[in-house]
């Protein structure tokens, strides 16, 4: 098509539209500068634009040549789609189901065209795989950061969004399997997902009550506050950091009445506050997951899966947060 | 020989509104354009009472224009074969040129038509990079909010659109 055909489609509407006031070779200039992903979504905003694309760039499935040009395409596409979540596991659009929550977890999932299931997997690069009672995926964030930021007025949507940003506090136990107790002491973990500025961050607090009896170093045998935070010494030394949560737990147990620490993750975008007391501990790590974006946005990417490191200001997610008052209360 | 050219030797410009502006010669061949049309004149009359009309950009315009290249005075001047694919490969602005480039789309665009008139090629990178920027992270339904594009797609259309598509969605 030439670049006068590509001209007759231009708009005769009085509504002026100042990019396609410019000529042709200058849209083709401003458009070589996108990654084919985003060429790939300008073909489908209009005729004019479909057709520099057509004539002057390639088109089709095929240009997306690598799996994170793919969850771009998804994932920007899905942006204005509210029923749709971008699928990291088949590079497909799932319907959203409103009972999808991290708090929740059915007995069947429903399975991808492929055959995989939705739910999740340890070292799934859309889930977090440490906080055991609480199964956030890719697509928790994705939704909830989607609903908010598109104010969508359809009571389903609303509902959602609700039951996404609700606190849960998980059943508190004594000795849970998959949280490392000693006998005598109550645990519990609860979580607050909050959306600040277009990020979606959690705020995570662990209780350790002692039952008549003090809650000292050996009340809790192995903690994970993140990928790199951990007191099992195999979690410890990954991407060569090394931040001694033993020593911190050490110290605080040490100490003779209260303490409080606040420090943040080297590797990841986690900051730490522990307060000892004879009593009780409570463990509060804000973790900033990221905004809108694929399983390969680098906030996520380092506290999943451990490939990124990202460093961060210490108390500068705590901040982002606000406030929020937690003295470990067990619900 | 080619007479010598003082930095500081005046040149003045006249827009399609008839606003002159007086501006060091210096900056203005940031302009390939001007630069040429200058070197060949060979420094004969251009003064106040005969500027040079730059036809197509107004007074506001230009003197965005002429700020810019006040600004990148100093820039070296890029080889004219300098079309390297690493140019394209990134749509980073240095912040000062971000600042500049803070203004409504209405300017933006008559910014991006005045550089590319005027053969000013960094200049016209900034903007499309801008515009690019603006296009980036986008979906189609943002990208017509955003520039108020019409969709004037057929039903045709939009179904073959869908069919496009149509790899992207389980089923």
């Amino acid at each position: 098509m030439s670049n006068f055909l590509i001209r007759l489609l231009w708009p005769r509407s009085k509504t002026r539209s100042y990019i396609l006031q410019l000529p042709v070779e200058l849209l083709v200039e401003i458009f070589s500068f996108l990654p084919p992903y985003s060429q790939l979504l300008i073909y489908q905003t209009c005729r004019p634009l479909r057709a520099i694309i057509h004539r002057y760039f390639l088109t089709g499935e095929g240009i997306l040549v690598t799996p994170n040009d793919r969850l771009l395409y998804l994932t920007h596409l899905a942006r204005s789609l509210p029923d749709r979540w971008v699928c990291a596991k088949c590079f497909k659009l799932h319907q959203t189901c409103s009972w999808d929550t991290p708090s929740f977890r059915p007995k069947y999932y429903p399975k991808c065209g492929d055959g995989k299931n939705w739910d999740l997997e340890r070292h799934d690069e859309s889930q977090i795989f440490f906080n055991y009672q609480y199964f956030l995926a890719h697509r928790h964030i994705e939704l909830t950061l989607k609903y908010t930021r598109l104010e969508s007025q359809k009571r389903i949507h609303q509902k959602h969004l609700k039951r996404l940003l609700t606190p849960y506090h998980a059943p508190a136990t004594q000795r849970p399997a998959d949280i490392d107790v000693a006998e005598n002491i109550l645990s519990q973990r609860s979580f607050y997902p909050k959306v600040v500025d277009g990020r979606y961050l959690l705020l995570t607090v662990q209780t350790y009550l002692g039952i008549g009896t003090t809650v000292s170093r050996q009340s809790i045998k192995f903690i994970i506050l993140c990928p790199h935070l951990c007191s099992f010494t195999s979690f410890r030394f990954r991407n060569g950091l090394k931040l001694d949560l033993d020593m911190i737990l050490y110290m605080g147990f040490s100490a003779p009445l209260k303490f409080r620490s606040f420090f943040p993750c080297l590797a990841c975008s986690t900051d730490v506050c522990i307060q000892t007391s004879p009593e009780r501990v409570v463990i509060c790590t804000w973790q900033d997951l990221g905004p809108e974006g694929t399983v390969y946005d680098p906030n996520w990417e380092a506290i999943v899966r451990n490939t990124t490191s990202i460093h961060h200001e210490n108390g500068s997610i705590r901040g982002l947060y606000g406030q929020h008052e937690h003295s470990g209360e067990i619900y | 020989m080619a007479e010598a050219k003082p930095a500081s030797q005046k040149i003045w410009l006249v827009s399609n509104d008839n606003a002159t502006m007086e501006v060091d010669r210096a900056v203005v061949e940031r302009s390939m354009l001007l630069k040429n049309m200058l070197e060949d004149l060979g420094g004969a009359d251009v003064s106040p009472e005969n500027p040079i009309p730059i036809p197509n950009v107004n007074e506001a315009v230009l003197r965005k224009v002429v700020e810019w290249c006040e600004h990148h005075r100093n820039d070296p001047v890029a080889a004219p074969d300098d079309e390297s694919d690493a140019r394209k490969k990134t749509t980073d602005i240095e912040e000062w040129d971000q600042k500049f480039m803070q203004v409504d789309q209405e300017m933006l665009f008559e910014i991006i038509l005045a550089s590319n008139f005027l053969d000013i090629k960094p200049l016209l990178d900034v903007g499309c990079k801008t515009v690019a920027n603006m296009i980036k992270g986008k979906s189609p339904e943002e990208i017509r909010k955003t520039f108020n594009i019409t969709n004037d797609f057929s039903a045709e259309e939009e179904e073959q659109i869908r069919r496009e598509n149509e790899w992207a969605e389980d089923r």
